[in-house]
């Protein structure tokens, strides 16, 4: 059955890229003069509060559209990153001393300080393709490609989408494909579970760190109605299936004893584990209104998987149009909420959850505060300027918070009175420049 | 079983949907910019990748904002 699933999507591909070179060569020429190269670029700095992670993002995306639906895109996204990230340990009331993922140096965080790892530097590339073309009247096909490298990190994916309008273009189905193929290198190679972080061997850096692979498949289901003149909505499910690794190699547990202290000779930081298999259930809804001269955005969006974390998210974006002037500002508000992971773990006990130097007495556990439970704000707004031939200049600024939700319970000992999970809070400002070429 | 109660609910969505719509000659207002579904998708995906860093959930636009090893 799969086999000859198969074998009908190969047809189908094969058909596709055939088609795809003889329109070019017929159809293509003749529209080639009349649309443009469309070009979108923009350059986003993120900074976060406290000497966080900073990025700083340029994108240029590339977009020819050749006639009767026939469409080229690509985009490449470069990323810098530099800044300090957390360990996983939360903030002690004596100082913490750790090892740095990379330098072969160490890190002290003084009491009630959050521990960052200094040494966080890592720059990522990124490109991706796609071709649109018609495949039978009214149906739609578009496949792509990305490739995305990082210092530790390859991705590679291939994806396939149908589109189908009925009822006048009113509706239009889609179903898509993706498959993506991750392999991680983790700077001194992956930690085995549940070890000593502090006694691992400092990294060579020769190059010859281990090899993990994960293997990610998502499929989405999507139907978008026309409801009036003023409005459209889209409803969309997916579907994500993880395979392979997915633990953080460089996030750390402390873990205390039955006094509620790490004792710390050497101090006691275990590598937190993560289940090989992840499934993740989205729904999705987008309705656009508009109001003859503003337009309104609204989206929702739950999620669920088989980690124990479920979410929601609410967008809502307001554009103000000032007359036939081409000027436009748009403020923005997103309100975000998620549930732990099962085996979410601010800290592991000795004899509970783990025996230090010997077994681990849980399969999973780990103290990164993204999968912890919090709730997340995004303020901003977007100021932009619609010249002649589609040129578009804009600006935006936003403001990124998470209010961690994670309840410290413990009266006595190191972690005592400590904030067990680290908030967040992130500027963003991104300049934008679009034109036709 | 799961494709065929999501192909059942989809045709049904299809069903109820032949009495919604637009004449062709009304999708003024649609065929603006500013209605399309992802009018900007450099926002959307710079967006998407940021949050996939910074929180447990990802995708449901579109497939999940993937190749990031995300400290």
């Amino acid at each position: 059955m799969q086999l000859k699933k198969l074998s009908k999507l190969s047809i189908a591909l094969a058909q596709a890229s055939g088609a795809l070179l003889g329109a070019t060569a017929s159809t293509g020429q003749i529209h080639a003069q009349e649309i443009p190269w469309k070009i979108d670029s923009a350059i986003l700095h993120y900074q976060e509060s406290g000497g966080r992670v900073r990025a700083i993002e340029p994108v240029v995306a590339l977009k020819k559209d050749f006639g009767d639906e026939y469409i080229f895109s690509t985009k490449l996204v470069l990323n810098s990153l530099t800044g300090a990230s957390p360990n996983g340990a939360p903030p002690a009331n004596v100082a913490q001393t750790f090892t740095a993922t990379s330098g072969g140096t160490s890190y002290t965080a003084a009491p009630g300080e959050l521990p960052l790892d200094n040494s966080f530097k890592d720059a990522r590339g990124a490109l991706s393709a796609s071709w649109q073309q018609p495949i039978a009247p009214n149906t739609r096909l578009n496949v792509g490609g990305n490739i995305s490298a990082e210092l530790d990190f390859l991705s590679i994916a291939g994806n396939a989408a149908v589109a189908k309008d009925f009822n006048s273009k009113n509706t239009t189905l889609s179903a898509g494909l993706n498959l993506e193929y991750d392999s991680i290198s983790p700077i001194g190679g992956a930690p085995t579970p549940f070890t000593r972080a502090n006694l691992k061997p400092i990294s060579t850096g020769d190059g010859n760190e281990t090899t993990d692979t994960k293997i990610v498949t998502d499929v989405l289901f999507g139907v978008t109605q026309v409801l009036s003149r003023q409005a459209i909505m889209q409803l969309n499910y997916s579907l994500s299936l993880a395979s392979g690794y997915q633990t953080d190699p460089y996030k750390m547990l402390t873990v205390l004893n039955a006094s509620n202290n790490n004792l710390f000779n050497p101090a006691w930081y275990l590598y937190e584990k993560r289940p090989d298999s992840r499934t993740k259930h989205n729904v999705y809804s987008q309705l656009k209104y508009h109001l003859t001269e503003d337009v309104i955005n609204l989206s929702y969006r739950y999620t669920t998987d088989n980690w124990g974390i479920s979410s929601h998210t609410f967008d809502t974006r307001y554009r103000f149009e000032f007359g036939g002037s081409g000027v436009y500002i748009e403020p923005h508000a997103r309100w975000y909420t998620q549930t732990a992971a099962d085996f979410y773990k601010p800290y592991l006990m000795q004899g509970v959850d783990v025996i230090v130097g010997g077994a681990a007495l849980i399969p999973f556990a780990t103290a990164d505060s993204r999968l912890s439970a919090f709730n997340a704000t995004t303020f901003g707004a977007k100021i932009g300027m619609a010249l002649e031939n589609e040129t578009e200049v804009s600006l935006r600024v936003e403001q990124y918070k998470q209010a961690n939700q994670t309840i410290n319970t413990l009266t006595t000992g190191d972690l005592a009175g400590q904030k067990l999970a680290p908030d967040l809070s992130a500027l963003m400002v991104q300049i934008g420049l679009s034109f036709r070429w | 079983m799961l494709k065929i109660l999501f192909l059942l609910f989809f045709i049904g969505l299809l069903g109820g949907c032949q009495t919604i719509g637009i004449k062709p000659w009304e999708r003024d207002l649609l065929a603006e910019k500013s209605m399309q579904l992802d009018a900007y998708p450099i926002d959307s995906a710079l967006d998407d990748h940021l949050y996939f860093s910074k929180e447990a959930a990802s995708g449901g636009r579109s497939f999940g904002g993937g190749g990031c090893g995300c400290n």
